[in-house]
């Protein structure tokens, strides 16, 4: 497997990582041998499906994992970072999937926090104006401006991300990891970061972009490189020569097709509402108004999407409708029937099915096992309990049917759900949830971190329910998801409803990322 | 990687991880006569032959066999209540608190009621122990489930003000008038429980228990959605919540009912073995009760067998140091250090056993 390093690739090559083998605690290996390369002012595509190794790779190389096997080599050193510290020294810096920033804490403290070099910070005393201007300076400088005195907490994401990169080119970094950036990005904001990114390789940046979206990569990458559960797929030289359907392959490996299709929306004049939202105002947690008289119709048969940046008062809307918040003002009615400020019980057993976003916190009990998580819902009811006694055998059937019709892969039906992987304990979630012959089903986020096979289990399965004749109520920040199982648009935007969209197909994408970030209302 | 083999890998976790978690109470066990057997070294006693005779003392023959069963009759009891509170992870220390209100509950109604015929006194006696102790449980669940303050805290400091309290009325209105030791006259006849076989103090309340009790709360906890509500509270209270269970609720009826749950052990104490209420009437069975819960796993049989085990630990102690002439703090000093080890041990194996941390070694290659 050792390869040597040839005296040309060492000009040539910024970073060379070669065999990198990485094995999680749990036992998952998420690298199996994997060589990977980056050149001097390049623009890299690190391309690959969720859980194909990603960003344990680049977590590597930014130095806050460390390898169990092969060698890493930038600049034409061998290199073994022991913290991200050791690589930042070299010019390596990473942007997390997850923003790492202080929200309470000013653009500029953000930017220097916790780089104790030189300048201003030599002083005991910090000098908040001083800084400030510099960072200014400094940000305009680099092509990225932005305004050091503003609260983090109040930027859009796209400007947070902003703050990260400047975050890591004020400590000197050449080489920058972006993990997943456009995951949250409206299409605009996707736009300006690509703007910056080419800024950025103008002036000699080596930079690594992290998605699993063939179109981003094809519309930046110098280079693109193609991970599949925990292997190089392919290594693309020259992307003009692929398109999207040939790179969507690769990262797949064989073709998935979407089994299930629409069938035609239901006439007009018939439809029946079945969530109806009227002029809600809910507090958040910290007693600010996140949702601000919203209004919303959600009718049978339909997949209504709720596109919004997140953190606009979706979640918010959400807990509000089944009950788990209390709403300040407004009227909610479910199937008919009024449930504001109604028991969660009671608004469940009317129809309501509800596939939450934190699947762990929310869809699942981890210590409970298999059969336990699937009857959650229903064990206190008949014919899972007769006369105050519950029927063991009775959950233990109905679990190893609902472990074989929805492919949860999983030890055994006993077993705790902590062993399952993320795609299975969603597909167990939704085989809870359909169980419960709902009517109404909200699915928060149903696919995030999940990979393509169950992305499309689950899209299937939401698919099939709107042509049953169920209502969905579709929350999610992936844009393409929404485009591709909407029957209706609902634009959400600082906790109202900014824009509904009755037809999908003559959407302009522009128009929606502005309706989004609350530029157009 | 196939997901046949994907599937093989996540068996043989889950084969290590139930292999270590179902291990512990062994290895806990092996533990406890381990340190019995250095202290004993310790103190210039042959670890051997003080270990049989510690065995000898608490399961040699008949006599000491009920013995182990009486004093596990206390401790049982209490962990049965306490294995509600734990299950909804509501942590409830305060048993040993709500044991001294319960016992001075029914020793002042048996005392006053003792005109009554028999069972009456006996009865009343034991739901008045029972009702003081999940009141003095009340302030705690009340405080947990509005404020969402901290249980331990409140429980554990209310046992102090509990035995002081219980001490003030034994050395105050309660005491004897004729001894004038701080303890209360003898209870009436008609509020004793009675005895099994004649020459023994094996008692009904024993009986009841290991018969009634153990394989009632077992319905209940394994068997009924009151007790799934509560391993569902106690696993994921977030969940529980969107799933329409009243949390707050759940706090209340859990530390409510192991106070309950900790005054009857009370009652059985004052009304079977003591047959009045004493400043020294628990050893610490509210502390060895969350010892036992744990090392039993919160499932009524293996609570059954730690409460024996445990029982068995203390009897064997006590007559150990008797016989060898070795100060009885020594002994209490053992008990206390068990204890801490069970409980300690316990919480970490269940630290040690979270998500995805049982290790498995890793096969080299693999499929592609
Ligand atoms: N901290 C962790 N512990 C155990 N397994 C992990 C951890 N992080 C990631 N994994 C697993 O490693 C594999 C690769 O994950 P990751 O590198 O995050 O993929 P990607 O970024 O491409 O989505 C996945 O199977 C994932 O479940
Ligand atoms: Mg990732």
């Amino acid at each position: 497997m050792q390869t040597r390093v040839s005296g040309r690739e060492l000009l040539r090559d910024v970073v060379v990582m070669e065999g990198i083998v990485k094995v999680y605690p749990g036992g998952t290996v998420a690298l199996r041998g994997v060589d990977f390369s980056l050149r001097y002012g390049e623009i890299h595509c690190l391309l690959g499906e969720n859980g194909a190794g990603k960003t344990t790779l680049m977590k590597i190389l930014a130095g806050s994992l460390r390898p169990d096997l092969g060698r890493v080599v930038v600049k034409g050193e061998e290199v073994r970072f022991r913290s991200p510290a050791d690589a930042a020294k070299l010019g390596i810096g990473m942007v997390h999937q997850h923003f790492s920033l202080i929200p309470s804490f000013t653009v500029a403290e953000n930017i220097v926090l916790g780089y104790p070099e030189e300048g201003v910070r030599q002083k005991l005393k910090l000098d908040i104006e001083v800084l400030a201007e510099e960072i200014r300076r400094f940000s305009e400088d680099v092509g990225l401006p932005v305004n050091p005195n503003a609260l983090t907490r109040e930027l859009p994401a796209g400007m947070k991300q902003r703050v990260e990169i400047l975050r890591l080119l004020y400590r000197r970094a050449d080489v920058l990891i972006l993990d997943e950036p456009t995951s949250i990005l409206t299409p605009l904001e996707v736009g300006e970061l690509f703007k910056a990114l080419r800024k950025l390789k103008a002036q000699g940046k080596t930079i690594v972009l992290v998605t699993h979206k063939p179109r981003e990569a094809l519309a930046i990458a110098d280079r693109i490189t193609v991970l599949r559960r925990g292997r190089v797929a392919a290594r693309i030289e020259d992307p003009g020569e692929i398109d999207e359907s040939g790179l969507a392959e690769l990262i797949v490996g064989e073709r998935v097709a979407t089994s299930v299709s629409k069938v035609g929306n239901l006439a007009r004049g018939v439809r029946r509402p079945a969530l109806t939202v009227k002029d809600l105002y809910v507090l958040d947690d910290r007693g600010v108004e996140a949702v601000k008289g919203l209004d919303l119709e959600l009718y049978e048969g339909e997949i209504l999407g709720v596109a919004g940046v997140v953190g606009n008062g979706q979640r918010e809307l959400v807990e509000a409708i089944l009950g788990l918040r209390r709403p300040v003002k407004g009227r909610i009615t479910l199937l008919g029937v009024e449930v504001t400020g109604k028991p969660v019980g009671e608004v469940i057993s009317l129809g309501l099915a509800y596939i939450p976003e934190e699947r762990l916190l929310r869809g699942v009990s981890t210590e409970l096992s298999v059969a336990e998580n699937l009857v959650v819902k229903q064990y206190g009811k008949e014919p899972f309990c007769r006369r105050y006694l519950i029927n063991v055998k009775l959950i233990k059937e109905f679990a190893r049917g609902a472990v074989r019709e929805y492919n949860i892969v999983a030890p055994d039906i006993n077993s705790p759900v902590k062993f399952l992987s993320g795609g299975n304990i969603q597909r167990l979630i939704i085989a809870r949830e359909l169980s419960l012959n709902p009517r109404v089903v909200i699915a928060e986020q149903p696919t995030a971190g999940l990979d393509v096979k169950a992305t499309n289990f689950v899209h299937e399965k939401l698919i099939e329910l709107r042509n049953r004749g169920v209502a969905v109520l579709l929350i999610s920040a992936d844009l393409d998801e929404i485009l591709k199982l909407s029957d209706r648009i609902a634009v959400i935007s600082g906790g109202r409803i900014v824009k509904v969209y009755d037809c999908v197909e003559a959407i302009d994408l522009r128009e929606l990322s502005e309706y989004m970030l609350g530029i157009r209302r | 990687m196939g997901s046949g083999e994907e599937g093989a890998v996540e068996r043989a976790i889950v084969r290590r991880y139930r292999i270590l978690y179902m291990s512990y109470p062994v290895i806990a066990v092996a533990l406890s006569i381990a340190i019995l057997a250095l202290v004993m070294y310790l103190i210039g006693v042959d670890p051997i032959k003080g270990l049989r005779t510690l065995f000898y003392s608490s399961f040699g023959n008949a006599y000491y066999v009920t013995e182990t069963l009486v004093r596990a009759t206390p401790i049982l009891m209490v962990s049965l209540g306490l294995m509600f509170a734990f299950s909804a992870g509501v942590w409830n220390i305060g048993a040993e608190g709500q044991l001294y209100i319960g016992g001075v509950a029914a020793a002042v109604t048996a005392i006053s009621l003792g005109w009554l015929p028999p069972p009456i006194p006996l009865i009343v006696a034991w739901v008045a122990g029972g009702v003081a102790g999940a009141l003095w449980a009340f302030p705690p669940a009340a405080l947990k489930a509005k404020y969402g303050i901290n249980e331990v805290f409140t429980t554990l400091m209310l046992n102090y003000v509990a035995i002081y309290f219980v001490s003030y009325l034994l050395h105050g209105p309660l005491m004897n008038p004729t001894t004038l030791f701080p303890e209360t006259v003898t209870l009436p006849e008609s509020s004793w429980l009675p005895r099994v076989v004649p020459g023994y103090r094996l008692h009904a309340g024993t009986i009841a228990l290991f018969a009634v009790f153990v394989p009632l709360t077992y319905l209940v906890i394994k068997r009924t959605p009151v007790g799934f509500n509560l391993r569902l509270v106690g696993s994921n209270p977030e969940l529980a919540r969107s799933c329409g269970i009243n949390i707050g609720r759940q706090v209340m009826l859990t530390l409510m009912l192991s106070g309950f749950f900790a005054g009857l052990s009370g009652a059985n104490e004052v009304t079977g073995v003591v047959l009045k209420m004493r400043p020294d009437i628990s050893p610490g069975y509210g502390y060895m009760g969350i010892a036992v819960a744990l090392l039993g796993r919160l499932n009524p049989v293996g609570i059954a067998l730690a409460s024996i085990f445990m029982a068995g630990v203390v009897n064997g102690s006590y007559t150990i140091s008797m016989m060898l002439k070795i100060p009885i703090g020594i002994a209490q000093f053992t008990q206390g250090l068990l204890i801490v080890i069970i409980t300690l041990g316990e919480l970490l194996i269940r630290r040690l056993t979270e998500a995805r941390k049982a290790p498995v070694e890793l096969k080299p290659g693999g499929g592609g």
